[in-house]
């Protein structure tokens, strides 16, 4: 039998636990919005704007995390392929090349798949990143399935702002991507369930994190290579971005700045292509390089 | 962080230049490592003193787990794909488990209760032999398609070991896999080797023909194992001298039919029929359909469960499940019946904090000849309640903190006269802080799980 002393520490231990319940640990992210209920707001909410010049452009700086939110209090426009709720933002002037990396996690079975657009200064659309060239990650345990993507793009007028819709071609497709059942049978070995790997509609709705971060880490830099955003291939993603145009050859690389290229290289902290830039640049007529880098290097050392 | 810093920007940077110059592209064949595992830890009391008792029936191979894990537990992987040329890949894994006692700070290997194991090492090459696309190719030791109930940690279909094996060859309708795993075991323990150290090689053959669709959701998967004791003619040699016969108890089989189910209720249910003979029925421990080292082991096994996840109010409250009837007739009547259910209900107060209930029952009766513990009929109730902060809604959502308090009842007493375990299994990792002639008993405790990988 047990007597009520040996009760009493598991059962106050409980108690406290059970006296969390009214106070949440900490506050969850966004309840879901239903896809359909989610489409019928975006219907029904009236163009923001005359045009993409008209758009609410908020500046953001070259180094930056932001958690976008489309709800129905987002502001709508038509893009002319689809009306879609939006965040436009207008990106840091002399910055140098920026990377752009936008995460949509896959909850409760929807996505919110964006297409990311480039305007120049005068408001005119030059690149448009569309949804399926992102690619799906799995869930990690620590995060849920999710779309990703990156690319880089070198702010000056001809690439001055950006705009995050989801275009209608965006929402008419749909995210195949595995669970979380399936990610914890790959980790533990187990034998993976039966049956299809679930599929996530594209909503109206939903949440993108988008991280902007200088390519150099240096400001006040003239650009790079032109004013021409250089299009990047996807990180690890097996498709190319179908939608990125062709990068044009540059045929005179005289004024290539290699020194540059590589204290971006050692600030990346990848001394290998530092080390290969150095070889390139030597052969290229750029003599003293390698031992320009070999000084870098020593100094580097503590 | 470091490290995947600079994986990511260095494709870039590569492409930029790439992109910009005539030179080729200076991309190498990048090692991106992946880092998966899981882990549970924690700490926990028995209420009248003492650390933590971990309830488990006497006889029985498993145990509802749920504020009932005594021990910590790890298993650190890593691995890499090591090529990709088109739709050809080369994928390298490891994976090493430790488990401790959950004593103290620094626990020593040379406790029984702990140990570091290298589980996994093994290297996959998927369309790599010509003709079968999509297949897998692999060697080395590896957990192979591992079938378990969750909750209360039981391995019902399991020949993970060193092996070598095809797998996921499409067939049209489902797919075929075969594998040879290896399981060396100890001659039965009668210490009939001279030297103890000597070993019977097991083999297991393993066919399954897996993903067959036979109803909307519902996919079948059947399989056969075969296993047998590989003597070497010493081997034979000396258990002829020893008048040992081992013609039959030394190989075995198993058949496994298994249904899964998904769009059931919001989850899955899974329902698995097995049998088995002979040599490869495990003895009173998890795995089972490998060989297991014994050469005097005759009899059969049936084998009927049911388990599965269900949402009963969407992202408000789900439950895990579990059924198994389990008979294991032994012709020198040392089997026993099992029979086991389990529920766990959470309710979700939020997308962070919820509460769980785990109520399990495991009911043994052993046969005549069974030895060591409570020979007669006995069962084990368990009750938990705990209140857990996890990374989201859903019954296999990790990183989980959980307050948990056990209560657990059971028939007969704790200890016998000779202090051999009877009704109660205290199980490894374990201490038995339960009073003599107790049938009852609480503990309370907090435990951390985590699973991930990339």
């Amino acid at each position: 039998m047990l007597s009520s002393y040996r009760l009493a520490v598991p059962l106050s231990t409980l108690m406290i636990a059970l006296a969390g319940c009214s106070t949440p640990l900490m506050a969850p992210h966004a309840p879901t919005i239903p896809a359909s209920e989610g489409q019928h707001a975006l219907e029904s909410s009236a163009d923001c704007c005359t045009s993409l010049a008209s758009l609410p452009y908020q500046p953001i700086t070259a180094q930056q995390t932001l958690t976008l939110n489309f709800t129905p209090q987002t502001p709508v426009h038509d893009f002319g392929d689809g009306k879609s709720f939006f965040h436009a933002f207008e990106l840091p002037r002399n910055n140098g090349p920026v990377t752009l990396s936008v995460t949509s996690p896959v909850r409760d079975g929807q996505v919110f798949a964006p297409t990311i657009m480039i305007l120049d200064s005068a408001f005119q659309p030059i690149r448009k990143v569309s949804s399926d060239a992102l690619t799906v990650r799995r869930p990690t345990g620590f995060s849920t399935a999710r779309l990703g993507g990156q690319f880089s793009v070198t702010p000056g007028p001809n690439a001055q702002y950006l705009v995050i819709y989801s275009s209608d071609a965006d929402r008419q497709a749909s995210t195949t991507y595995e669970s979380e059942e399936k990610a914890y049978a790959r980790v533990r070995g187990l034998a993976e369930p039966a049956g299809p790997d679930p599929r996530a509609v594209h909503t109206a709705t939903g949440e993108v994190t988008l991280e902007i971060a200088s390519l150099t880490g240096s400001t006040g830099m003239a650009p790079m290579i032109g004013d021409t955003p250089a299009p990047i291939p996807e990180a690890t993603g097996p498709r190319p971005q179908a939608t990125a145009p062709a990068p044009a050859p540059v045929s005179n690389t005289a004024d290539f700045d290699y020194r540059r290229m590589i204290d971006a290289a050692l600030k990346a902290g990848d001394v290998e292509l530092a080390l290969d830039l150095a070889e390139r640049a030597e052969r290229s007529g750029h003599p003293g390089t390698r031992a320009w880098l070999a000084d870098r290097l020593q100094a580097k050392m503590p | 962080m470091i490290a995947s810093h600079s994986v990511l920007r260095r494709p870039l940077l590569a492409a930029v230049i790439g992109a910009s110059c005539t030179m080729p592209v200076l991309a190498n064949a990048d090692i991106n490592p992946e880092f998966f595992g899981y882990a549970r830890s924690g700490i926990g009391s028995t209420s009248g003193g003492g650390s933590q008792t971990c309830f488990k029936s006497a006889g029985a191979p498993a145990k509802y787990r749920l504020g009932n894990e005594c021990e910590t537990y790890a298993e650190i992987g890593l691995g890499a794909q090591l090529y990709q040329q088109q739709d050809t890949t080369f994928d390298f894994a490891s994976r090493v488990a430790y488990v401790t006692a959950q004593d103290n700070d620094d626990e020593s290997l040379q406790d029984d209760d702990n140990n570091i194991s290298l589980r996994e090492m093994y290297v996959s090459g998927t369309n790599v032999v010509g003709g079968l696309p999509g297949a897998t190719l692999w060697a080395g030791k590896r957990f192979y398609k591992r079938h378990d109930i969750h909750m209360n940690d039981f391995y019902y279909w399991d020949v993970s070991g060193p092996g070598v094996g095809i797998s996921d060859i499409d067939v049209g309708t489902g797919k075929l896999s075969f594998a040879w795993t290896r399981s060396e075991g100890n001659d039965d323990g009668d210490g009939l080797f001279p030297d103890s150290g000597q070993q019977i090689s097991d083999d297991t053959l393993d066919a399954r023909w897996t993903d067959i669709p036979v109803n909307p959701g519902g996919s079948l998967q059947l399989g056969i194992d075969y296993g047998r004791s590989s003597l070497p003619d010493w081997q034979q040699e000396y258990y002829d001298d020893q008048g040992v016969d081992y013609d039959e108890g030394d190989k075995g089989w198993m058949g496994t039919i298994e249904h899964t189910q998904s769009d059931w209720f919001g989850g899955t249910n899974t329902f698995a029929v097995q049998y088995a003979t002979d040599g490869i029925i495990t003895r009173d421990n998890n795995a089972v359909g490998r060989g297991t080292g014994t050469l005097r082991q005759e009899g059969s096994m049936w084998r009927v469960l049911d388990h599965g996840q269900i949402w009963l109010a969407p992202d408000k409250l789900d439950m895990l499940y579990a059924l198994v009837y389990e008979d294991k007739d032994m012709d020198d009547n040392t089997g026993r019946k099992w029979f086991s259910a389990g529920v766990r209900p959470v309710y979700y107060w939020n997308d962070i904090m919820s509460t769980a209930v785990e109520l399990g029952y495991d009911r043994i009766e052993p046969q005549g000849g069974v030895t060591g513990y409570d020979d007669s009929d006995h069962h084990l109730t368990k009750l938990t309640i705990a209140q857990q902060w996890s990374a989201g809604r859903g019954a296999m959502i990790r990183p989980t903190i959980r307050l948990f308090a056990t209560y657990a009842k059971w028939s007969g007493d704790a200890y016998t006269e000779a202090r051999d375990p009877s009704s109660l299994d205290i199980g490894a990792g374990g201490s038995n802080n339960v009073d003599f002639d107790d049938t009852d008993g609480l503990t309370f405790g907090a435990q951390m799980e985590v699973w991930w990988g990339s």
